[in-house]
């Protein structure tokens, strides 16, 4: 017992007294941190850029050769209607650039369902936002005879539809359903990204600096495994702890500055919280983490170190190939494709992750596919610790299929 | 006295080759031990096979009477060819956890180290990470993880390739003060001039199979040989030793 403490001791020292793991943890959350400034910044340019272009559009010229918008709709629009014998005239206008747009609704409009505009310079923004203009004078127009501004409105817009979601016998805000299973799917896609790979490094480490024969002659293979795999738990909780640290402070200031906002009946007091998804979840994060540490550990095993360290991509593509199928895994759980990456071990801990946050699996399926993992997980796990002390020992070549299942 | 080392028929077949065949050799407490062979002869192979890395095919390779097992890790020290060190973990870091393998309590395995740095001028590189030291300081730390906690039997495979002369005596001196205290000494090497100095008793194998067993002064009579290497170039060549190399 005191070895293996030794061990995970070791293990999780020798990564976390590293500057590189501390630079990598602070870097990467800085650069999503960047990214979600950018946009911020990029939104808030493209509202000006719209201010502007709403601004140009109240200049507008309207011309109305059909009969059937209203003047008092252009006029509250802010756009300026002139009468049809004007129409060329304005076009030569904008055509020479001393006007910035035109709008014409032909005589024909109801036969060809077409009205023309005309604009001045290669303007984007300006262009789709003249064509919305002038659907929307049309629109609202045809509307008008319904009566009052609500009906217009109304009919134009739709109404929104809310839902009122009963889970467990009690009433809650529909999106607060996902939140518990969601941040447990988040959390092993974090631990997918940042940690699964420690446990490949450090055995391919100790194969490359050839210490792995020494370590071997004084522990044994099942007491250096279990080490490291619990090394590499201490470690992903440190940097789970460390994130959900960094994004508790990060939520709070982007609350109390507006950057975010919650829903006004938010409250974290009463987030629901189903046992059962809940259960699960934890479940597919334990044994899917269990998994693909395994997983890595095998291939850094059987394949000499920059080998293993290229076929540990497989492993960081495969997990995320729900995400290819998202719209499927969210709208269609039956499909086959949904049901085989359902089942399949590895892509089973993801695609469950997320079928279970938005609750389209039925306590059959989750059973299952928990049990395929698990299932999997351990055999993995068996087949590491068999072929350890081969494979460890083994600083040139892949092992061989024969001298796996051969005596050691 | 009990052999430290007791290797009897053993033989070694790894996928379809045999490795070793019938090996049999004692090394006994306080004695060097010199288990010479050419690259590829199965010398390695016979010392992973001893400390429980490979199974044996047939045989025994037993050290204190039993198959070892890392249970009986405080009584081994084993410096393999193949070797290398937590290169990014500091020097007293990798002493301390590989004297805790060995059994030893963190505050004994620290005070062990320490004294072993002090022992061969590399106290102030303590706490430098390995990857900081020489190779021939990275060397010295390795052979300090061999002897830490005092081992019964110590296992040095090549320890002084890659040493300058002075750092290669220290070593040489440090292994001799080892089988004073009566530590069994499996001394490999190429370099003959050091069997000269160091071992008591000697096996040369040649695919995976003993050519010469015996005191070094025995096989020396058997081969008609004033040196070790004529006996050894004589083996691998298959020649009988020339009169002028008498």
């Amino acid at each position: 017992m005191s070895k293996l403490r030794s061990v995970v001791r070791h293990e999780y020292l020798t990564v976390v007294k590293q500057k590189g793991f501390w630079a990598y943890m602070i870097i990467m959350p800085l650069i999503f941190l960047l990214v979600f400034v950018l946009i911020g910044l990029a939104n808030r340019s493209d509202n000006s850029s719209l201010e502007k272009t709403a601004n140009d559009l109240k200049g507008v010229a309207v011309v109305d050769a059909s009969g059937l918008v209203s003047p008092d709709i252009i006029t509250a629009s802010g756009q300026v209607l002139h009468p049809t014998s004007e129409y060329e005239s304005l076009r030569k206008e904008v055509e020479a650039g001393d006007r910035k747009g035109l709008i014409y609704y032909p005589s024909d409009i109801l036969e060809n369902a077409k009205y023309e505009t005309f604009v001045s310079g290669v303007d984007f923004v300006f262009s789709t936002s003249l064509n919305q203009v002038g659907s929307g004078l049309l629109q609202s127009s045809l509307y008008a005879p319904l009566g009052t501004d609500q009906k217009i409105i109304l009919a134009q817009q739709g109404a929104e539809g809310v839902t009122t979601t009963y889970a467990n016998g009690t009433t809650s805000i529909g999106f607060t359903r996902f939140i518990v299973p969601g941040a447990i799917a988040v959390m092993f896609f974090i631990i997918l990204m940042f940690s699964i790979g420690y446990i490949l490094t450090s055995i391919a480490d100790e194969k490359e600096n050839r210490s792995m024969e020494m370590a071997l002659t004084y522990v044994s293979p099942r007491t250096l495994i279990i080490g490291k795999l619990v090394g590499v738990v201490l470690i992903t909780l440190t940097q789970l702890v460390f994130f959900g640290l960094i994004g508790l402070v990060a939520a709070l200031i982007a609350i109390n500055t507006d950057f975010m906002k919650l829903p006004a009946n938010f409250d974290l007091s009463s987030l629901p919280i189903d046992p059962v998804s809940v259960l699960f979840g934890l479940g597919f994060l334990v044994a899917g983490f269990v998994l693909f540490a395994a997983c890595m550990a095998l291939i850094a095993v059987l394949l000499p170190s920059k080998q293993a360290n290229n076929f540990s991509a497989l492993f960081y593509i495969l997990p995320f190939v729900p995400a290819w199928f998202l719209v499927t895994v969210l709208t269609d759980p039956s499909n086959p494709v949904v049901q085989f990456i359902t089942f399949f071990p590895i892509t089973a801990p993801t695609t469950a992750l997320v079928r279970n946050t938005v609750g389209n699996m039925s306590v059959g399926e989750a059973s299952l596919s928990l049990a395929i993992i698990a299932v999997t997980a351990a055999i993995v796990l068996w087949l590491v610790i068999k072929v350890f002390p081969k494979g460890a020992l083994e600083f040139q070549n892949a092992l061989s299929l024969r001298s796996i299942f051969s005596k050691k | 006295m009990k052999p430290t080392v007791y290797v009897k028929d053993f033989s070694l077949t790894l996928g379809s080759k045999e490795i070793v065949h019938k090996l049999n050799f004692e090394v006994k407490p306080g004695e060097v031990f010199a288990f010479l062979g050419a690259n590829g002869s199965g010398k390695t192979s016979t010392i992973r096979s001893l400390l429980g890395l490979y199974e044996a095919t047939s045989g025994k390779t037993h050290i204190n009477g039993r198959q070892y097992t890392a249970k009986d890790a405080q009584s081994v020290g084993y410096l393999p060819e193949e070797r290398g060190l937590y290169t990014r973990v500091s020097a007293i870091d990798n002493l301390i956890y590989f004297g805790e393998m060995k059994g030893m309590s963190r505050s004994d395995a620290r005070a062990a180290g320490m004294a072993f740095l002090e022992e061969v001028g590399l106290a102030d590189k303590a706490t430098l990470k390995l990857k900081k030291l020489s190779g021939g300081q990275q060397q010295k730390v390795q052979l300090g993880v061999a002897v830490m906690g005092n081992p019964s039997l110590l296992i040095l495979d090549e320890p002084t390739k890659g040493l300058d002369p002075v750092n290669r005596k220290l070593l040489l001196d440090i292994v001799e003060n080892h089988r004073e205290q009566g530590a069994a000494v499996i001394y490999i090497t190429h370099l003959m001039e050091e069997v000269e100095r160091l071992a008591d008793r000697m096996i040369i194998i040649k695919n995976g199979r003993a050519e010469a067993y015996g005191t070094v002064k025995e096989v020396k009579k058997k081969f008609n040989a004033t040196s070790i290497e004529d006996i050894f170039v004589s083996i691998y060549n298959d020649e009988p030793i020339k009169k002028g190399d008498k």
